[in-house]
C-alpha cells in the first residue's frame, strides 16, 4: 500500500518536472514573440500555457484521488502538499510567460537598444525553468544553488533595464510601461523557479531555504 | 477525536481570516504612504508584512501538526492544502503592499503619484482594501455571499487599471520614471486583488465543492 503511494508520488513529481519544461518552452516562445514580433510564437506560447494548466488540473486531481484511496503518513503528506504547492508555482510561470506573449501579440515591440537585455532575460528564465525541472528529477541541491545565481542575474538585468529607461528615452510612456511590466514578468518567473528549487532542498534536507 | 479536529480547522481558518485583515490594513497604509509621501507610514507597512510572514509560518506549522496527529480523510486534506495555499496568498498580499510603500519611499520627499492621478490611485487602494476585507469575511464566515461582493470589486479593479493605462497613452507629461511607477503600481494593486479573489474562491470551493471561476488572473 505504502509502496504504491510512494510510486504515485514519484510520478506526480515527474509530471511536475515536465510542467517546468513546458514553462521553459512557453517563456522561450514568448521571448521570440516579443523580440521578433512573431505572432505565431506568441500563439505557441499561449498554447503551451494552456497545456500546462490542463495537465496541472489532472495532477492535482490525481493527488487528491491518491489521498482518498490511501492513508498516507505525515512525511508523505508533506511531500504531497509540497507537490500541490509547486504546481501553483509552475502555473504562475506559465501565466507570466503568457503575459509576455500577450504583450507581444498586442503589437508592443522592444526598442532596439533594449533587445540584448530582454534576450538575456529570456535565456536565463528559460534555463531557470529547465533547472527547476532538473532539480525535481534529480533532487540534487546543487541545481538549487545554480538557480540562486541565475536569479541574481535576472535582478541585475532588471536594474540595467530600469537604468536604460531612466536615461535617454525617446520611445514614449506607453512603451516604458510595457517594458517595465515585461521586466517584472521575467523577474517573477525567475522567483517561482527559485521557489521550486528551494522546495526540493526542503524535501531532501528538511530545511527551509531563506 | 474528529470534533477536536474540526475545532482545530476552525482555529486555522480564523487565524487566516485575521491575517487577511492585516493584509487589508497593510495595503490601506501603503496607499496612505504613497499619496501622502509619508516615510513613517511606509515603514509601518514593512512591519506588517514581516508580521504576516511570521504568522504564515505559524499557521503552516499548525496545519502540519494537525495532519500529523490525526488520520485525515481526503476532504480534510483538501482543506489543509487550501489553508497552506491561502497562507501563501496572504503572504503575497503583504509583499505587494510593501512594494506599493516602496514606491513612496523611492520618490520621497517628492510625491510618486501625479496630482491628476490621485483620485484613480486612491480608488484602486480603496477597492483593494475592501476586497481583502471581503476575503477575510469569507474566511471568518465561510459565507459564499461575502464572496459575491468580491467579483464586483474585481471588475471595478480591472476598469481602474484600464483607466490608468489610458492616461499613459494620452499625452503623458510626467516623465518616463513616473510612467513606470504607475504601470507597476497598477500591477501591484491588481495582483493584490487577484489574491483576495483566490482566497475567497478557495473557501467557497471547500464549502460548496464548486470552483466559482477560473482560479487565476485573466490574461487580458
Amino acid at each position: 500500500m505504502r509502496d504504491e503511494f510512494r510510486r504515485a508520488l514519484a510520478t506526480a513529481e515527474d509530471t511536475l518536472a515536465e510542467l517546468a519544461d513546458l514553462a521553459a518552452a512557453a517563456v522561450a516562445q514568448a521571448t521570440v514573440a516579443l523580440l521578433d514580433a512573431d505572432k505565431d510564437a506568441a500563439e505557441s506560447s499561449l498554447e503551451q500555457n494552456q497545456a500546462l494548466r490542463t495537465r496541472l488540473t489532472e495532477l492535482e486531481n490525481n493527488a487528491y484521488n491518491l489521498l482518498a484511496l490511501q492513508a498516507p503518513v505525515a512525511s508523505d503528506l508533506r511531500v504531497l502538499v509540497t507537490v500541490v504547492r509547486l504546481g501553483a508555482d509552475v502555473e504562475r510561470m506559465g501565466s507570466l510567460a503568457a503575459h509576455i506573449a500577450e504583450t507581444a501579440k498586442r503589437g508592443s515591440t522592444v526598442p532596439e537598444p533594449l533587445t540584448p537585455i530582454f534576450r538575456q532575460m529570456g535565456e536565463v528564465a528559460q534555463q531557470m525553468a529547465i533547472d527547476a525541472g532538473a532539480a525535481l528529477r534529480s533532487r540534487d541541491t546543487a541545481d538549487a544553488a545554480r538557480l540562486e545565481a541565475d536569479d541574481d542575474t535576472v535582478d541585475r538585468l532588471r536594474l540595467e533595464l530600469f537604468g536604460q529607461i531612466a536615461g535617454e528615452w525617446p520611445y514614449g510612456a506607453e512603451t516604458a510601461a510595457d517594458v517595465a511590466l515585461v521586466g517584472r514578468y521575467y523577474e517573477r518567473f525567475a522567483d517561482h523557479a527559485v521557489a521550486i528549487a528551494d522546495a526540493v532542498v526542503y524535501l531532501v534536507t528538511g530545511a527551509v531555504a531563506e | 477525536m474528529r470534533e477536536g479536529f474540526h475545532g482545530q480547522l476552525t482555529a486555522i481558518r480564523g487565524a487566516l481570516g485575521d491575517m487577511t485583515d492585516t493584509a487589508a490594513t497593510a495595503m490601506e497604509r501603503a496607499t496612505v504612504a504613497l499619496l501622502g509621501a509619508d516615510l513613517t507610514v511606509a515603514e509601518g507597512v514593512s512591519g506588517l508584512a514581516t508580521q504576516l510572514d511570521a504568522a504564515r509560518r505559524v499557521v503552516e506549522d499548525q496545519t502540519y501538526e494537525v495532519l500529523a496527529l490525526q488520520q485525515p480523510v481526503a476532504s480534510d486534506l483538501r482543506t489543509m492544502v487550501m489553508a497552506i495555499k491561502v497562507g501563501g496568498d496572504i503572504h503575497r498580499m503583504g509583499t505587494l503592499a510593501q512594494h506599493v510603500a516602496k514606491v513612496a519611499v523611492r520618490r520621497h520627499p517628492g510625491f510618486a503619484v501625479p496630482d491628476e492621478l490621485f483620485p484613480l490611485i486612491r480608488k484602486m487602494g480603496d477597492v483593494a482594501v475592501r476586497m481583502a476585507q471581503s476575503a477575510g469575511a469569507v474566511l471568518h464566515s465561510t459565507d459564499a455571499a461575502d464572496a459575491g461582493r468580491l467579483s464586483i470589486d474585481d471588475d471595478a479593479m480591472d476598469g481602474l487599471r484600464r483607466a490608468l493605462f489610458r492616461t499613459l497613452l494620452d499625452n503623458w507629461s510626467y516623465g518616463v520614471e513616473s510612467a513606470i511607477d504607475m504601470a507597476l503600481l497598477g500591477r501591484y494593486y491588481e495582483r493584490f486583488a487577484d489574491h483576495a479573489v483566490a482566497i475567497a474562491d478557495g473557501v467557497v470551493y471547500l464549502v460548496t465543492g464548486e470552483m466559482p471561476r477560473e482560479p487565476d488572473e485573466k490574461l487580458s
